[in-house]
């Protein structure tokens, strides 16, 4: 039954389901750190799906670790875990960063994986949006000079996954505790990137990550006119309360939700959300997540 | 309730017009996806769907037919992708396809470019030299087997071929057009080889059955062609068949053809779908020409891509005169003659540096992605439709019916940028002088296909039609020296309304020389079986055709044209013939009579010497099987004052840069009635386009919502 490919006419997702975030545990699986999957394509695109028909997931995530634009923008990187901060920023963005890793892995990953998961699954893509890439490379919220030097390259990247037609892009933004703000500049900016991926009959949506108010984070979003977001956990990792986060969305009218559950936190709580008619609300990884119990319980507790 | 759909693919737009069993019509129009274009086709049939009130699998189980004008085979053409071919040819004539014809270096690139001889190139073969063969055997130009076919040979040279790594076969001997038996013998041979129960299967494509026609290059070429696309075409189509299948439709999807007709899928030879979508349109122009009893027709489309255009002269569409281009190939199919040139909607304005910065518009065109600035897709170049946005002509909430916002500060930047910050000039001078620009370019080449026809642009009513028709009607009209344009009711689909009314029509044509008229005795033909056993042949072969695709004879209607030319004369004149079948000396001087008369109306009556003979080279009979359309009611006229409610308001437009901009009254198209007359300057937005009626013009909508503009003197 699909789902995300309900995003792509502005539609909304069939019902409840689960996208988890399994990079982390496909290189667990294969005895690899995270940044090894990044560092090879053919490894990245056979191990997710090994990860998913464990869990039995019926959607892959992709280009969820953090920092694998900023990276290929120029940025140096440094991993530990699933975890990435920035050590040193370039005097200026590449102006190809579609052409290095590991932003290059990640499309030649999205086209392998689109030609291969389905029917049995769906497909969605990350890719680091135009905050998260100011704040790594410039250390500042994007200004309107910052965005127009990131356009042509986040433009592109968007472009070439979008050929590779996987079901749903995600523009994934971490706000690191900054209060999120829908500028006219920011809106027009995720225009341009929403039509481009709107001609290639893909669905586009945004995933806030680093939001301490998730209410109101939602309400200030809505001004970006993006259909569908994702929310992630606070600046500490914590997770939005999913009834208020599902209110504080049909309010603001987003199309669905996306909302983020982890091991240990109350499923049943977000559940509950989904299953409101607030909006059309499911549920997604907080971050990658390697408890295998967990993953199967929540695809299970779902299915029941 | 059923419904007859067209769909015509441009190089920016898909096209889509259903016309239901009530005559009700729905249109729409999405970005051309280059990705796949089934992916267009199907949002485009969603939307049908909904528009009727339908669900997607409930309205396809109604539709009558779906005509599809594809591009399918001319991407693959532009990318190269086509499988890898081994030609089998007469030992010999290796090298013919190589050679060319003529100039062939400078066949199907823009004018510009085939005059910088110092650069210019032959294209890249679709078959490699190392991939072509000849083998022993021969046949004479009377069709004379002079030295037979060695079986040894073929399987020699077949084999290297395979060894080579061909995944199919064109063969093209020497005078097999009168003569097939040594091109049969070598498919056989081949068959026997790889027969058709083996994974090894290959396809092998006769030249005498794709164009049996004189001149090797061209048929040669017209093969290779043909076998280059067809399995893309095949495996492209089949998959749109089956999505159509699963989606509910329930009857074969049918093509539209550059001969003018359609024919199923399963029953069309791919280099017929070439440029088909303005030939649709063309078929609809001269319909819509019957309705308005305008028999002289230029017919005009300006899409996103390029500007087309086509002469109907008394209600006919005529076919090529010379060999027809293909991408960079010239073939001989009978297809219909269109020019297109690049200029629409998308096509870039440029600074020409190396010509003292000159301002010039395309033919390069920002396509359907990135698109014009204003798409907001990333775009940065300045087109056309950027420079109508500035000027105030389009609504840029309302653009594809209110379904693709624009962003006209983006292209006010990009031509600040690229263009009125280069020449040193504002940006409403800039756009003006883009648009005026375009409009004199596509001016010039009407008046060129009309006039270097032999024609009289006075005596034709020029149709505008296309996405950019209506809105750049009134500036290039004035160019053929015509005062009155005809913009269609459909006129923003009008090739997928074409389609959607088209016929089942196939040419068959063969190239056989007859004297009609003999110089050296200065008598006629005498025997009229020569003839009328090449015209029976013909019609058999069509028949059989035909009843394969379900119609009765009765049903079939024949038309037959002729090459034809004088004695020792090199070029050909097509003479439509008044009859199929010669009964005697008075029908074969009707025929020559015919062919001086019109001859002398091309190249003067002093051109004419019929005392040097008269010859036939080509027999091509058209058949044709009449579909059922709905009738098209006219609407009595209403007042020439539009409704109140038709005026919808009014925005800000330059006409003149020195003025600036002026207000600009805008009607709904929906809201006129037959009879409404406006005076320019005014706007009108219609589903699909806008139209913009300049000062000094008016616009009267007739009886069937056809506009009619008209420069005031």
């Amino acid at each position: 039954m699909p789902f995300l490919a309900h995003f792509a006419p502005g539609g909304q997702p069939s019902g409840a389901f689960f996208l988890p975030f399994l990079e982390g545990l496909a290189a667990a699986m294969e005895n690899r750190m995270p940044a090894a999957l990044t560092a090879d394509a053919t490894l990245w695109a056979n191990a997710v799906p090994r990860a998913a028909r464990l869990v039995d997931a019926r959607a892959i995530a992709v280009g969820v670790l953090p920092m694998i634009a900023a990276e290929s923008f120029g940025a140096t990187v440094v991993r530990v875990g699933a975890n990435a901060s920035v050590v040193a920023r370039p005097d200026a963005p590449v102006s190809e960063p579609w052409c290095a890793a590991p932003l290059a892995n990640l499309l030649e990953t999205s086209r392998r994986l689109a030609e291969t998961v389905r029917p049995e699954r769906e497909l969605a893509v990350f890719l680091s949006g135009p905050v998260t890439l100011s704040l790594a490379l410039f250390g500042e919220m994007p200004s309107k000079s910052i965005l127009e030097v990131l356009k042509a390259g986040l433009l592109r990247c968007l472009e070439l996954i979008c050929e590779a037609r996987p079901d749903v892009v995600f523009i994934d933004e971490d706000w690191a505790g900054r209060s999120p703000e829908a500028t006219p500049e920011l809106r027009r900016f995720h225009n341009t990137l929403k039509n481009v991926a709107e001609y290639y009959g893909v669905g586009y949506g945004l995933r806030a990550d680093g939001i301490a108010d998730a209410p109101g984070a939602i309400a200030s979003l809505s001004g970006l006119r993006v259909a569908h977001l994702m929310l992630g956990g606070d600046p500490e990792g914590a997770l939005p309360d999913a009834c208020a986060a599902a209110k504080a969305a049909a309010a603001a009218g987003w199309t669905s939700l996306g909302l983020p559950v982890a091991a240990g936190c109350d499923v049943d709580e977000a559940l509950a959300a989904c299953d409101s008619d607030a909006v059309a609300a499911y549920l997604c990884g907080a971050a990658q997540e390697t408890d295998i119990e967990f993953l199967k319980s929540v695809g299970l507790g779902i299915r029941r | 309730m059923g419904f007859h759909v067209g769909i015509d693919i441009g190089g920016t737009f898909t096209d889509f017009c259903a016309i239901g069993d009530d005559g009700r019509i729905t249109v729409y129009k999405t970005s051309t996806t280059h990705y796949d274009l089934s992916v267009g086709f199907m949002r485009g049939i969603r939307e049908l769907a909904k528009r009727s009130g339908f669900r997607s699998q409930e309205y396809l189980a109604q539709v009558h037919a779906l005509r599809y004008s594809t591009t399918v085979g001319t991407n693959a053409l532009i990318e190269r992708s086509g499988p890898k071919l081994g030609l089998i040819t007469t030992a010999g004539f290796e090298d013919t396809i190589f050679i060319g014809r003529s100039r062939s270096w400078a066949d199907g690139i823009p004018v510009h470019e085939a005059r910088d001889i110092a650069r210019i190139a032959k294209p890249a073969p679709l078959i490699d030299p190392d991939m072509v063969v000849g083998v022993r055997g021969r046949i004479d130009c009377n069709g004379r087997v002079v030295a037979p076919l060695s079986r040894k040979d073929v399987l020699e040279k077949l084999q290297t071929l395979v060894d080579r790594g061909a995944m199919g076969f064109v063969v093209s001997l020497m005078w097999s057009f009168l003569n097939p038996e040594h091109e049969r013998m070598v498919k056989q041979i081949i068959e026997e080889e790889y027969p058709e129960d083996y994974l090894g299967a290959m396809p092998v494509t006769l030249s005498c059955e794709i164009s049996p026609k004189c001149g090797e290059y061209t048929r040669t070429m017209t093969t290779v062609v043909n076998a280059y696309i067809h399995g893309i075409m095949a495996e492209n189509l089949n998959k749109l068949g089956n999505e159509l299948r699963d989606g509910g439709y329930k009857r074969p999807l049918i093509l539209v053809h550059n001969t003018g007709g359609t024919k199923k899928v399963s029953r069309t030879k791919a280099v017929f779908t070439h440029n088909a979508g303005p030939v649709a349109g063309m078929h609809g122009a001269a319909d819509l020409g019957e309705l308005l009893a305008r028999r002289n027709v230029v017919f005009t489309d300006m899409g996103g891509t390029s500007f087309d255009i086509g002469v109907i002269v008394d209600g006919e569409l005529r076919a090529h005169d010379f060999l027809p281009v293909v991408d960079r190939w010239r073939t001989n199919i009978p297809a219909i003659e269109v020019k297109s040139i690049g200029a629409g909607g998308g096509s870039i304005a440029w600074i020409n540096d190396l010509m003292g910065n000159a301002l010039e518009v395309g033919p390069q065109s920002a396509g359907s992605m990135p698109g014009p600035a204003c798409y907001d897709k990333g775009g940065r170049e300045v087109t056309v439709t950027d420079a109508d946005l500035v000027l105030g002509y389009l609504n840029p909430d309302n653009y594809l019916d209110g379904e693709m916002p624009l962003d006209v500060d983006l292209s006010r930047a990009a031509i600040d940028e690229k263009i009125a910050g280069p020449l040193g000039i504002g940006v409403l001078e800039a756009a003006y002088r883009v648009r005026r620009l375009v409009d004199a370019r596509m001016g010039q080449e009407v008046f060129n296909e009309v006039a270097l026809k032999g024609h009289d642009p006075r005596k034709f009513a020029v149709f505008a039609c296309g996405g950019a028709g209506p809105t750049h009607a009134c500036g290039f009209v004035p160019y053929i020296g015509a005062r009155v344009a005809v913009v269609p009711a459909m006129a923003p689909v009008f090739g997928a309304f074409g389609a959607s009314t088209m016929d089942i029509r196939q040419v068959w044509d063969v190239s056989r020389t007859i004297k009609l008229f003999r110089w050296d005795r200065q008598a006629y033909l005498d025997d009229l079986e020569s003839f009328n056993h090449v015209v029976r042949e013909l019609k058999d072969l069509s028949v059989r055709d035909l009843r394969l695709e379900g119609f009765s004879e009765d049903r079939i209607e024949f038309r037959l044209e002729l090459d034809m030319r004088y004695g020792s004369q090199h070029n050909l004149t097509k003479v439509p013939a008044p009859r199929l079948i010669l009964q005697g000396e008075d029908d074969v001087r009707e025929l020559c009579e015919l062919f001086t008369k019109l001859y002398s109306d091309i190249y003067s009556p002093e051109a004419a010497f019929p005392v040097g003979g008269i010859n036939i080279e080509c027999f091509y009979l058209a058949a044709m099987v009449r579909q059922e359309r709905p009738e098209v009611h006219g609407e009595a006229p209403a007042g020439e004052e539009p409704a109140a409610a038709a005026r919808i308001g009014s925005r800000p437009a330059c006409f003149d840069p020195a003025v600036g901009m002026v207000e600009a009254p805008v009607f709904g198209w929906l809201s006129l009635a037959p009879g409404n007359v406006i005076s320019g300057p005014a706007l009108i937005e219609a589903p699909g386009t806008t139209y913009v009626i300049e000062p000094g013009w008016s616009y009267r909508m007739d009886a069937w919502r056809n506009g009619i503009l008209q420069q005031q003197s």
